[in-house]
């Protein structure tokens, strides 16, 4: 049987901004995962938590208030603290052509800013979940 | 034993939040093999399990977080497992019930579950039960089940839990739906949420009334989670109070037959499925085409494998 995908979609800090972040959860629930929504406000430490319990293939992270630079990398060091080294990162906001280039560098496989398509989120999950099950 | 899930087992026992994890998600992929449910059949029958069913946005999760949050304060560890539907189309699924446990997120001796129905009818996921026996297995004290958003005949949670608390909101009828059967016939405790909302008193009054005709004893408990917690201590007593008298009465184990009972029916359907599909490949055809009806070729059938 083929294990269903599951994916925790998370709002780190104070960004009250969550209809990209419903959008794509719906876009994910659509192509057939399970979504797992934390709503607002959530810390590093509720986000990794929870990410571990619902035991999730992949953390999709949205932020558009501008702090993504100070909460996106606390998730990734937390989980690497936790030793958790099998879930995907990515994630979403208004973040710039630079940052992410950094965020991909502490394991952010995917970015992705306004103007992003659902198909092509979609296909970035199916393909790294698919690749990392194989690990 | 299969080293992997000794590991996962000793780990998961020490508390650690992957390994209980990857337990239950064993279970909902029937991904298992037999260890994992030998070591629930030995070890799991003291957990209280609760199930809170009720209509879309009663507010069972907001009262689920807080009756965990209130058990854990008597020294308690509590598993919580909430379910949503899943897509019968395309089988993925949005899971908003943890939203409304935030604050309860971060405590050590809750454990939280979100869980797709994954095509199973009447409010539950097809392994509810056996995703609470393993909690229970673990040293859980209490499992809340949070059932799917349930209408009038959604009472399939009845058969997986020792007590069933069903969630009313005010305005949500008089006395002729209270009487409906269904919904209303399976609660050990009826809860009235969110009473500090207009038109709470009289929900309380016409389901009284209804219960007082009926010569029912079931309590009723009004509860407002927004409103300081109010009626949560009141449901938690009753809640540890029937735990006590289920104990007592060494009824909590049969629960736990009961389940696994389930699933050694799950199991052997199964199998015989498997050998009366092939059955039929083989020669259901022919022999409809024969003439025979289908009550005769599972005459035939039954005849051939001395059932």
């Amino acid at each position: 049987m083929k294990k269903r995908i599951r994916i925790l979609i998370a709002k780190p800090g104070l960004d009250g901004h969550d209809r990209g972040a419903k959008v794509v959860a719906r876009a994910l629930r659509d192509a057939g995962m399970e979504v797992i929504y934390t709503g607002l406000r959530q810390t590093p430490e509720q986000i990794v938590n929870a990410a571990i319990q619902e035991d999730v293939d992949a953390i999709g992270l949205s932020c558009l208030s501008g702090a993504h630079m100070s909460l996106f990398p606390a998730v990734a060091e937390l989980l690497r603290k936790k030793k958790v080294t099998n879930i995907l990162l990515f994630g979403g906001g208004i973040i710039s052509q630079e940052d992410a280039e950094k965020l991909k560098k502490i394991g952010f496989k995917g970015i992705f800013g306004p103007g992003a398509s659902l198909t092509e989120i979609i296909a970035f999950i199916n393909k790294n979940v698919k690749k990392r099950r194989k690990e | 034993m299969n080293g992997k899930i000794r590991i996962l087992l000793r780990d998961a026992l020490r508390g650690n939040l992957r390994a209980i994890a990857r337990l239950i998600t064993m279970i909902e992929e029937e991904e298992q093999d037999g260890e994992l449910f030998k070591f629930i059949t030995k070890n799991a029958g003291h957990a209280h399990i609760v199930g809170f069913t009720g209509a879309p946005g009663v507010g069972k999760s907001s009262l689920i977080s807080s009756v965990a949050s209130k058990l854990c304060e008597k020294g308690e560890r509590v598993g919580i497992i909430a379910i949503d539907p899943s897509s019968p189309i395309t089988g993925g699924a949005f899971l908003g019930d943890r939203i409304r446990m935030a604050d309860i997120s971060l405590n050590p001796n809750i454990f939280i579950r979100s869980m797709g129905s994954r095509g199973a009818s009447g409010g539950i996921a097809r392994c509810t039960g056996e995703v609470a026996l393993l909690m229970d297995a673990l040293g859980f004290n209490t499992v809340l089940i949070e059932t799917v958003g349930a209408g009038q005949s959604d009472i399939e949670i009845m058969k997986w839990v020792h007590t069933v608390v069903v969630m009313l909101s005010p305005g949500g009828g008089d006395d002729i739906q209270f009487a409906k059967a269904g919904l209303m016939e399976i609660a050990n405790i009826f809860v009235i949420n969110k009473c500090d909302l207009p038109g709470a008193e009289i929900t309380y009054r016409f389901l009284k009334m209804e219960l007082e005709e009926a010569g029912s004893d079931i309590p009723v408990i009004r509860t407002s989670v927004t409103k300081g917690n109010e009626g949560v201590p009141q449901l938690v007593e009753t809640l540890t109070l029937y735990s006590k008298e289920l104990k007592a009465r060494k009824e909590i184990e049969i629960l736990k037959y009961m389940i696994l009972s389930n699933k050694t029916k799950q199991e052997i359907l199964r199998r015989m499925e498997e050998k009366i599909d092939s059955w039929i490949l083989e020669k259901g055809k022919s022999l409809l085409l024969s003439g025979l009806s289908p009550d005769e070729c599972a005459e035939l059938w039954r005849k051939e494998n001395g059932i």
